[in-house]
């Protein structure tokens, strides 16, 4: 019996990993692949608005609205900065910008419920009117031309709902941990999101730096208001359209990350969350799961779940395979199945830190540990996220009731 | 057809190198290993601390302390003609492998050096500010050096225009920030009004750029204030009387002296801030 499960936990490890390996291969081919400039030139430009929700964002927000006043678009551009009842600077911050651009809009958003950052951006898109929408993080500074490739893309394909551009990050070398985080977005979220894109035609919205057609975005109601994770949500409701998102990596914007331990776990548990809550709609809606939306439940829940599964495994497999508690009728190479796993983890990094050139000693020292250190943070959070799930549903809180500005502490 | 040479150049010299150390692994003993592994150490803190040249002074070293090594062995372990052979030969790949172990790290210490120093040269050489597009201080106080001489021989006079704009105190950072955009768009208007062969427009800070017109008078650096004024207001999505209202420009006489007029160019600068 434990034979058998040993072995078909051995085989689901690997298919995880097989499919990893995958994604980053046709990442990498999809990366180095040249993309026709010719087709940027556009006969018209349709009219743009870009999101900014800010809620006590004072510390960041002057070097946001500073680059997306430096922002080169040759239609219509607008920029609303979604001020949501913050009590530090940056209505002042907003005011400034506001007085010099005509373009830059400070909108104080009335108080509702639930509160966050979905509720946010539903009320700019009733107030605002351009054919396009975009969406940036108040810590974002994105490339001048971030918009003008995002637009260009959208404009390519009647069937594309949007496009999804590229999140670096800004902070990466600050410490061990952001340059842990630099690594994990590099690998996980560029390089993969490139592969899913290469072989499925999926792309995610990732919350910043992504572009939705105003159309689709009324048609589908806006935004959830009550998802945590209210881009993976959207993305979900897009796909399941069978409407396409494009990634763009020539759209860059830098972002800031978490530089402190508490923050992340504080920040990735508010995402799992976002994820329990956007699993538990697909087993509801049974509309949300059509067309490419399989292979995104897939995703969603080896991410955060199976991966993580498969990490304690790793370590509890090893550690009794050490030890010797592990007897089975089957001959399995224990080290070598452990180390292969750590090596092929170590390839995915290191071929995303090439390929965005950021390849450097530090950089390769660091993906080399990451498997003993950043991956097995992952359990406490998962751990962290379903303890904090449980107590929600053991008080009968609706997912409304902790819907909150729970936002990443900036730095 | 360069780029072709010069991979082919480096590539080589790494193909080589692994084909001697595929040797290397099976003609040597791990004693032999361990006494090689401690030469290539030398040579690699000799290049770290003291450059290639130090390197290769280890190496040196290294060689002549191996044809020292070998006399030994084979004064020792006899003077058979196998045995002296099998030294030769192992002697031979092993002076191969550590040369071309000091070839490679040197080329790569030295072209990170020199990046290195090509970068820092790049930015002294740099004529104009990436933000405003106008000249960088170093380039503009070189330039106006010559106009300063070309204006006292022709016996002109002329007219400095010092343009600054306010900033926004963020207390949360305790510090003040200068908005970079804004400064593109002053940057780009004074650019746009001035007259490209004869004056000269520079950045001296965050928050502070300096023109120099040369053969001016006073109507005629007011003319050119107003078309300054008059560009920003042509720019698409700025407020510019509010912009204009944040930004204090003033006109000065160009004293008569040089080192009067560096002087004041500096005092500009040091009155800029550098946030």
């Amino acid at each position: 019996m434990l034979s058998k499960i040993l072995l078909s936990i051995a085989i689901s490890f690997w298919l995880l990993i097989f499919y990893y390996s995958l994604l980053t291969v046709c990442g990498l081919m999809f990366r180095v692949k040249k993309e026709d400039t010719a087709k940027v030139s556009l006969g018209e430009y349709p009219s743009v608005d870009i999101f900014v929700p800010a809620h006590n964002e004072d510390k960041v927000l002057f070097e946001t609205l500073d680059a997306m006043a430096n922002l080169t678009y040759p239609g219509q551009l607008k920029i609303y900065v979604l001020n949501d009842n913050s009590t530090d600077q940056t209505g002042e911050i907003a005011d400034y910008f506001a007085r010099v651009y005509k373009n830059i809009f400070h909108i104080k958003v009335p108080p509702g419920f639930p509160k966050g950052k979905a509720r946010v951006l539903n009320y700019a898109l009733s107030i605002s009117e351009g054919d396009m929408v975009v969406v940036f993080d108040a810590d974002n500074q994105p490339q001048p031309d971030a918009v003008f490739k995002l637009v260009s893309k959208t404009l390519e394909n009647e069937k594309y709902a949007g496009a999804v551009g590229y999140v670096r990050t800004i902070n990466m070398y600050k410490n061990f941990l952001t340059r842990m985080i630099g690594i994990e977005f590099l690998a996980f979220q560029l390089l993969m999101q490139c592969g899913r894109w290469q072989i499925f035609k999926l792309g995610s919205l990732t919350g910043t730096n992504m572009l939705v057609k105003r159309k689709i975005l009324e048609e589908l109601g806006g935004w959830d208001p009550y998802a945590l994770a209210e881009d993976a949500e959207l993305t979900m409701r897009i796909t399941a359209r069978g409407l396409l998102l494009p990634v763009v990596p020539d759209s860059v914007t830098w972002e800031q990350e978490p530089e402190t331990f508490k923050i992340w776990l504080r920040q990735r548990t508010r995402w799992m969350l976002g994820n329990l809550y956007i699993v538990s709609k697909l087993i509801k809606d049974k509309d949300l799961r059509k067309n490419a939306n399989i292979i995104n439940a897939v995703q969603l829940i080896s991410v955060y779940h199976l991966f993580v599964a498969m990490v304690l495994i790793s370590d509890i497999w090893f550690v009794l395979g050490i030890l010797g508690y592990i007897s089975t009728n089957y001959k399995v190479p224990l080290l070598i199945i452990w180390f292969e796993s750590w090596w092929v983890y170590v390839v995915q990094l290191m071929a995303s830190i090439v390929i965005d050139r950021e390849v450097n000693i530090g950089n390769i020292i660091v993906s080399m540990l990451m498997y003993f250190t950043y991956a097995q943070l992952w359990i406490i959070l998962l751990i962290r996220a379903h303890l904090t799930n449980f107590k929600n549903r053991l008080q009968k809180r609706d997912s409304g009731s902790f819907i909150v500005w729970d936002k990443t502490v900036r730095f | 057809m360069n780029n072709i040479y010069d991979r082919l150049k480096i590539s080589i010299t790494v193909l080589l190198q692994f084909l001697l150390f595929v040797i290397y692994i099976e003609v040597f003993t791990v004693n032999d290993f361990l006494i090689y592994f401690v030469l290539m150490f030398l040579i690699y803190i000799s290049i770290l601390f003291g450059g290639s040249l130090y390197g290769f002074v280890a190496l040196t070293a290294s060689i002549l302390a191996i044809a020292f090594g070998q006399v030994y062995t084979a004064w020792i372990s006899g003077s058979g003609f196998q045995l002296q052979a099998e030294l030769i030969s192992k002697q031979m790949l092993s002076i191969a492998f550590l040369i071309l172990f000091w070839v490679m790290l040197s080329h790569v210490v030295n072209l990170t050096v020199q990046n290195r120093e090509m970068k820092e040269k790049l930015k002294v050489l740099e004529r104009t500010d990436e933000i405003t597009g106008v000249l960088t201080k170093g380039e503009f106080i070189e330039r106006f050096k010559i106009v300063f001489t070309a204006m006292q021989r022709r016996n002109q006079s002329g007219y400095f225009v010092v343009l600054r704009w306010a900033g926004l105190d963020i207390k949360s950072r305790e510090r003040t920030y200068y908005s970079k955009s804004i400064a593109r768009i002053i940057g780009q208007s004074c650019l746009n009004s001035i007259r490209k062969q004869y004056d000269l427009a520079g950045a001296v800070g965050n928050n502070t750029l300096l023109i120099v017109l040369q053969n001016a008078s006073l109507e005629g650096t007011q003319i050119v204030i107003d078309r300054i004024k008059d560009n920003i207001k042509k720019e698409k999505n700025i407020n510019a009387t509010i912009l204009l209202k944040n930004v204090n420009v003033q006109a000065y006489p160009i004293p008569t002296s040089l080192d009067e007029a560096i002087n004041f160019i500096d005092t500009l600068s040091q009155g800029s801030r550098e946030e």
